[in-house]
């Protein structure tokens, strides 16, 4: 697929995993393409109220069910991710965290993160896995389960 | 910046969206709402908010933000598989086609009281 | 003696496919991937096509994709490996020409699009020049780190947009337009923030940061274009207010009113002279310099 010239096509968005960021542009395009088709849904879902009680409530019942609750959970995680990552990725993009260039000296280092990059990196990470359980607990009720 | 448009509506969305859809996540979790989703799902809470003028805008805020953010998400994935001038001509005319249209249908709930 | 399997994943031009070789060859400690390869050509297959130049890391015609990650092959010691296995393909993401080989001819033709030299607006001074252009230490350090690269294209291979989009200018391009950019030598320095801000420039990056992790120069690209960025949000925002531009270095003081002087006249050399001091000093042996 896609393969010009000697391309390697999609495969190539996703290998070489050569390090932590590359893994997390990956998680980030699959889950900017999952809640996308969520989004459609979601927004099929709430025009159900246009059209009165009756159709609104049967929707609710529709989806009173483990099986979307717990798509709804992967959801909410994969909105999280896209979120902390998407916040760590407008400060790094932009350069506004970037270090200042330095002459490399043997051995080379491979990408070199400082303590800025590292910090935000965590940081959000840790945000995002905090809202996380939050989100966690929320499910583990309406599963029935606490 | 004439071609990073693109890319800035994604950071100036993307950011805006990392606020208001803790809001909007918050409304249906038991630590801040009693009974959490399920009150949150009822026709009369849903009504009620749909027809306060407060709401209405963040809902709409939100819509319009979520669906620029991901039209342009998936336009720049889309430009960098499909490369030659005409492709992306169609593939403009095409997404915006189709966000135009789950606006509408987004829009329509909200602003139907 | 510990034996290897090589693996060898070859482009054949004349089917239009890759088949895949395998050897088993020897390997001591030292030996690294392109030895393996030569002992393979050398020992048991005439037909094994690679390139390979300097075999110390700075030619950068070495790049191969060994398991699975592109790396130089003279530089990958076959036993840090730690596997039994050794897989070796051509470069990603370029247009293999037959085996090992990769075509090039993109990597180069886009690295010409960013203007890769110094513009100036002493056009003359640049044809004919008198003197050298002043820059300091700190202005020195800012592109330095970008001027290491040695052009092996490793980052090509690891860079995700590059994998799809023939139009993207990649990380080496870009990398090498930041380079000019931030030379305080450079006044183009409007002309190539219009080159950076194209789609397919620093716009089709997305932080993925494989072109730095595997850059066997620590040159990591992914600052380069992160810098770029920021100084197209600086110029978007009118708060881009130009770099210091390096000016001629004045022109050296006439013989008679040399810097030295206060330091005492400079003794006239003479063979003589030289010859008695070295015999001061018990250098001579035959009492001659010549």
């Amino acid at each position: 697929m896609g393969e010009k010239e000697g391309r390697r096509g999609i495969l190539g968005w996703i290998f070489p995993i050569t390090n932590l960021e590359r893994l997390l542009y990956t998680l980030h395009r699959i889950t900017g393409i999952g809640l996308t088709l969520y989004l459609f849904i979601h927004i099929y879902e709430t025009s159900m109220r246009m059209y009165g009680y009756e159709t609104w409530t049967a929707t609710a019942e529709f989806l009173e069910n483990p099986l979307f609750h717990f798509g709804l959970l992967l959801v909410v995680l994969a909105a999280l991710f896209h979120g902390a990552n998407g916040i760590r990725l407008i400060l790094q993009e932009l350069g506004l965290i970037a270090p200042k260039p330095t002459q490399p000296v043997y051995p080379y280092r491979k990408y070199h993160r400082d303590r800025k990059i590292w910090m935000t990196t965590i940081l959000m990470l840790i945000l995002g896995a905090g809202v996380a359980v939050f989100a966690l607990r929320d499910f583990l009720i309406l599963l029935g389960v606490m | 910046m004439a071609d990073g448009r693109l890319r800035l509506t994604i950071y100036f969305t993307g950011a805006l969206i990392a606020i208001l859809l803790l809001i909007h996540l918050s409304l249906f979790s038991f630590w801040f709402v009693e009974g959490g989703y399920y009150t949150n799902m009822e026709w009369e809470n849903v009504s009620a908010r749909m027809g306060n003028i407060l709401w209405d805008t963040f809902y709409i805020i939100l819509l319009s933000a979520v669906l620029l953010h991901s039209y342009s998400g998936i336009k720049g994935i889309a430009y960098e598989y499909i490369t030659s001038s005409g492709g992306r001509r169609l593939i403009d005319v095409l997404l915006t086609l189709i966000w135009l249209i789950a606006f509408v249908y987004g829009v329509l709930p909200i602003i139907s009281g | 003696m510990d034996k290897v399997r090589f693996k060898l994943r070859r482009w054949d031009p004349e089917r239009k496919t890759y088949q895949t070789s395998e050897y088993e060859i020897p390997v001591r400690r030292g030996m690294t991937v392109l030895d393996g390869l030569i002992w393979i050509k050398e020992n048991i297959d005439r037909t094994v096509s690679y390139r390979a130049s300097c075999r110390m890391g700075l030619c950068g015609s070495c790049g191969m994709v060994i398991n699975g990650k592109p790396m130089l092959a003279c530089e990958t010691q076959i036993l840090h490996l730690e596997s039994n296995n050794v897989t070796v393909e051509p470069l990603y993401n370029y247009e293999p020409i037959k085996d090992l080989v990769a075509d090039f001819h993109q990597f180069f033709e886009k690295q010409r699009t960013i203007k890769p030299y110094l513009i100036r607006e002493d056009v003359e001074e640049q044809i004919n020049p008198t003197r050298e252009y002043i820059q300091s230490p700190e202005e020195w350090n800012l592109y330095i780190q970008f001027a290491m690269c040695i052009t092996c294209g490793l980052c090509y291979s690891a860079c995700p947009t590059t994998a799809t989009d023939p139009k993207y200018l990649g990380p080496q391009a870009l990398m090498n337009l930041y380079r000019f950019f931030a030379d305080s030598r450079d006044q183009a320095e409007h002309l190539r923030l219009e080159i950076a801000d194209q789609v397919d420039g620093v716009w089709g990056c997305h932080l993925a940061t494989g072109c730095s992790e595997v850059c066997p120069k620590g040159v990591d690209p992914a600052l380069a274009i992160q810098l770029l960025r920021k100084e197209l949000l600086k110029r978007s925002l009118k708060l881009y207010r130009g770099k210091k531009i390096s000016e001629l270095a004045p022109p050296l003081p006439p013989r008679n009113k040399s810097p030295y002087r206060a330091f005492g006249e400079a003794p006239e050399f003479t063979i003589e002279k030289a010859e008695e001091k070295a015999r001061e000093f018990n250098i001579l042996k035959d009492d001659r310099v010549r």
